[in-house]
This record gives C-alpha cells, sequence and structure tokens, in this order.
C-alpha cells in the first residue's frame, strides 16, 4: 500500500507583499460591505486573469490593502451600484423577454382557435355575417368559443325550420 | 372628375400555403368588406373554381416562382389605389372599409413603422434603421411608384447575386425585401412620396408578438401572424 503513496507538498504560502504589489486588480466591487467582502478581478504579473473573493473583517488581507491602495472606496461603492444596475437591467430585459414571448403565444393560440372554427363547415359556410364578424373579433379563446357555439346553433336551428 | 378604382392585392406563390392562408385572409376581408375588391396573383394550378366568386381578378399569367412574388406583382395592380397584405394576415375589423383614408393625398405610399423588439432585424448600421414594415403598404398608382415597385423586384433579385457589395450592412439583411426597400427610399432617386400610417399604425397591421399598447385603446383590423412552416407545403 505505500507504493500507492504520493508525496505531496501541501505547505500554504503566505501572499507576500512583493506578489501583491505586481498584480493588478480590476472592478473590484463589494459582495458584502459590512464584512469587508470584496469581489475582484486580479491580474496576475503573467497576464493571466481570476476573479477572486476577498474578506477582511479585521483589516490585515494583503489583497484587502492592496486594493484600497488602487481604489477609494467611492471608486468600489460606484463599481457596486454599476453592477447592481446593470444586473437590474438584465433581469428587466428578461423579463420583458419573456412576456414578449408569452403574449406572442396567446395571440398564437387565440388566432389559430379562429382559423380551426372557420374550417367548420357549418361557421365557415353560414350567411350569418354578424355571428362571424364576432368570432374574428374575438379577444379570448372562450369568446370564440361561444360564439361559435352560437353560430351553429342558430345554424341548427335553420336547418330544423327550413 | 372620375372615381378612382380602390382594391387589394394578394400573392402567393412558391408553396401552396401561402395559398391557402391567401384565401383565409380573403374571406375574412369579405365578411368585413363585401364588395372589396381583390386581386389574387397565384399559380394557375392551384386555382379553384369557387377561388372566383372569393376574388374579382386572378392573374396567373407570368407570375415567377419566386418566394419575393409579391414584389413582381406590385407594379402590375389593377387599381388607381392599392391595399398590399401578406398573405399571412387576417382581417379582424370593419374599418377595414377605410383603410384608403390611411393614404393621405400628398403621399404615393405609406406604411406602418416596424417595432424594433419584434424584429428580427431593424438596424442596419449607426443612424440607418429600416423603419419601414413591407408586409402591409397602401399606395397609388402613378409613374414613380411604379417604377419604384419594378426596381424593388429587380433591385431585390440583384441583392442576391453573388457579387452584389453589401457594403457595411449585416450579411443578414440580404434575405429582406424590407432592406431593398430602405434602400430604394433612402438612397433612391425614384422621388416618390413616402410616409407612415397615422398612430395607431399597429392596428392596420398588428404583427404576433407586438404589444397591445400599440393599439392605443382601438381594435385590430388586420392580425398578422406567422404561418408554420409545417403548414406551408
Amino acid at each position: 500500500m505505500t507504493d500507492l503513496a504520493v508525496s505531496l507538498d501541501t505547505s500554504v504560502t503566505q501572499v507576500s507583499e512583493e506578489i501583491t504589489s505586481k498584480k493588478k486588480y480590476l472592478n473590484p466591487y463589494w459582495s458584502n460591505k459590512d464584512n469587508r467582502h470584496l469581489i475582484v478581478t486580479i491580474e496576475q504579473p503573467n497576464g493571466q486573469n481570476s476573479l477572486a473573493s476577498i474578506m477582511d473583517p479585521d483589516g490585515t488581507n494583503p489583497d484587502m490593502k492592496a486594493v484600497l491602495e488602487q481604489y477609494t472606496e467611492e471608486d468600489i461603492d460606484a463599481n457596486t451600484q454599476e453592477g447592481l444596475d446593470r444586473r437590474n437591467e438584465n433581469i428587466k430585459r428578461q423579463m420583458e423577454r419573456r412576456e414578449s414571448q408569452q403574449a406572442r403565444a396567446k395571440q398564437e393560440a387565440l388566432f389559430n382557435c379562429k382559423l380551426e372554427a372557420f374550417e367548420v363547415e357549418g361557421i365557415k359556410n353560414s350567411k350569418n355575417t354578424e355571428l362571424k364578424r364576432m368570432i374574428r373579433k374575438s379577444k379570448s379563446i372562450m369568446e370564440v368559443q361561444a360564439y361559435a357555439t352560437i353560430l351553429l346553433m342558430k345554424e341548427l336551428e335553420n336547418d330544423a325550420t327550413d | 372628375m372620375t372615381q378612382q378604382t380602390k382594391g387589394f392585392v394578394i400573392v402567393a406563390s412558391v408553396k401552396k400555403g401561402f395559398y391557402r392562408y391567401a384565401k383565409v385572409l380573403a374571406e375574412s376581408v369579405r365578411d368585413f368588406y363585401p364588395e372589396a375588391n381583390i386581386t389574387f396573383f397565384t399559380h394557375e394550378e392551384w386555382v379553384e373554381p369557387e377561388d372566383y366568386t372569393l376574388f374579382d381578378n386572378i392573374v396567373t399569367e407570368g407570375i415567377p416562382r419566386h418566394i419575393r412574388a409579391k414584389l413582381w406583382a406590385l407594379n402590375k395592380t389593377p387599381y388607381d389605389i392599392t391595399c398590399y397584405l401578406d398573405a399571412d394576415m387576417m382581417c379582424e375589423h370593419e374599418d377595414i372599409q377605410n383603410v384608403w383614408d390611411e393614404l393621405p393625398d400628398d403621399m404615393d405610399i405609406v406604411f406602418t413603422k416596424n417595432r424594433p423588439y419584434n424584429a428580427k432585424l431593424t438596424k442596419l448600421a449607426e443612424g440607418e434603421e429600416m423603419t419601414c414594415h413591407c408586409g402591409f403598404f397602401i399606395y397609388r398608382k402613378n409613374e414613380a411608384t411604379m417604377d419604384l415597385m419594378g426596381a424593388w423586384y429587380t433591385e431585390y433579385l440583384a441583392q442576391w447575386e453573388p457579387d452584389y457589395d453589401m457594403l457595411h450592412y449585416p450579411k443578414d439583411a440580404r434575405k429582406w425585401d424590407t432592406f431593398t426597400m430602405w434602400r430604394l427610399l433612402t438612397y433612391g432617386d425614384k422621388g416618390v412620396k413616402w410616409g407612415y400610417i397615422k398612430e395607431p399604425d399597429a392596428r392596420w397591421n398588428f404583427v404576433n408578438g407586438y404589444h397591445f399598447e400599440e393599439l392605443q385603446g382601438t381594435d385590430i383590423v388586420l392580425y398578422h401572424h406567422t404561418i408554420p412552416q409545417d403548414k406551408l407545403d
């Protein structure tokens, strides 16, 4: 079993001031300002970017210190507000798109219902223009069905009296 | 002064579904406007005897088997004032009888406005936007307008040529006849006096997906749907 053991160096390296100073911090914003919790994109000296979460409840985190050397708290507040506005705008747009899709589906369903009504021979061939117009003007499926039923009943009555 | 003739033009080509829906449209127009003049451009082999009671004029000679056969048909209208209707529309109101009032005396052609929120493509470039919906419009027969309609077809065909220069415009615009009309109206020299139907214009061409607020409390006169692909053949 010992042959399977892999030797790993699991020691933790403290972020040195030197490493911190070579990093660039981009677009920091508060995740929770009261808890001093910040989200920031860190650009490494090799150009690679990574999204980092910095928590600094006791004011000792070197990354937080470095961020605050580049940005004022007002800058971070402004970034936070901008992000919130963007998110709200996206939510609003998504809701509008969803509402538009729902409206389209509803309109299509109503149109298809009218088409189907006029495929019924008794309605298609009816001379009752008034009721045919009412079917065409209907604003809901229920209305289409109600007028279609009335028209067919009248057609049946007419057939019976003929 | 002689009375000007007024009528609707409907076109169905290539797919028989367009023919079937064109009849649905014509029946709906007749229900609200029994004395309407309706000319139908379609293929001879599709025409059924009862179509001659629905349409008062059927043109089959020379109609191209082309998805935009409508552009070919427009300058062959028999009417002094024509209301062109896409085949995928349905009439829902008796105000259709007053559609002619929407073309002012000082205009040659009027359109409803495109709604960017409901269109696949309207913006072509900064400051250049296709604003006319080409599925419904009313036009006057005169030299300038007939010339415009003729150019609409030939230019649309040219737009599909491989060496056609799309300039800085999106490639997607190529398939839209709206793009052709936009170019002709914006950069053409036909001298056509064109404009928009006054609001609430949406009631004359209420495209599926439009917001009901667009109607401003009025009723839909013409509803514009989309024929599902499986119903086209």
